[in-house]
């Protein structure tokens, strides 16, 4: 997991929140809905093959010392 | 240069709001120049949008002489089914939604049906809807304008984000 990913997915929280103020000020409430999903499905993405890789890491371990 | 395309993007968007009320507008103005050809010069319909074409900007004026040639060429359709089928080339060139069609589709079932006087009450009234929509499109245009490029910029930065 390098640090630019830290960055990436904190510009993501930035620009979704500022997207959220403007749509919510605008009266379109739905589209700001929308906007946090895709916000929060992205950042899932990045996120999940490193979750998963420190499951399968945790197995492995588990693994090794159950023998 | 993708937050650029996302800012021209919502430029383009605010700029096409602009545009669609100033056609409305420019609609309003040619909805009262035929009502005064129909109830002061007695005019037909045809020589009335055909008047009312040399005192608009396009696309109207291709549209009302459009409807004037229908009329001429289709004897066996009715006033409405011309009407239609001109919404149809005006919808393309023009940038009013499908609302507004829906709305122009109205004055259409008003014109060339029962008596002059009928249609002068009918066109007054698709008028009042028409000015009404126009003052409440107005009133928010500016910002719905802002909102528009605001979003195109952030669009933007969000996609490079994204992408790199």
């Amino acid at each position: 997991m390098t640090i630019s990913l830290i960055f990436k997915i904190g510009a993501v929280g930035i620009i979704v929140s500022l997207l959220n103020q403007v749509l919510k000020h605008s009266g379109r409430d739905d589209q700001a809905y929308l906007v946090s999903l895709a916000g929060l499905l992205i950042v899932l993405s990045w996120i999940v093959p490193y979750v998963y890789e420190l499951f399968q890491n945790i197995n492995a371990l588990f693994n090794i010392g159950g023998m | 240069m993708i937050i650029v395309g996302g800012m021209s993007l919502g430029v383009m968007v605010a700029l096409s709001m602009k545009k669609r009320v100033e056609e409305l507008r420019q609609l309003e103005r040619i909805l009262n120049y035929i009502q005064g050809e129909l109830s002061y010069k007695n005019s037909i319909l045809k020589e009335a949008f055909y008047e009312a074409s040399f005192r608009t900007k396009p696309p109207f004026d291709k549209w009302l002489i459009a409807i004037k040639e229908l009329i001429e060429e289709s004897e066996d359709m009715t006033f409405f089914e011309i009407w239609e089928k001109s919404l149809i080339v005006l919808r393309g060139e023009s940038h009013l939604k499908r609302e507004d069609i829906s709305e122009l589709m109205n004055i259409g079932q008003t014109l060339g049906y029962l008596d002059v006087s009928a249609q002068q009450m009918g066109l007054a009234l698709e008028k009042d809807n028409l000015h009404s929509n126009i003052v409440r499109l107005d009133k928010g245009l500016l910002n719905n304008m802002k909102v528009a490029v605001i979003l195109g910029i952030l669009g933007g930065i969000f996609l490079v984000v994204v992408l790199v």
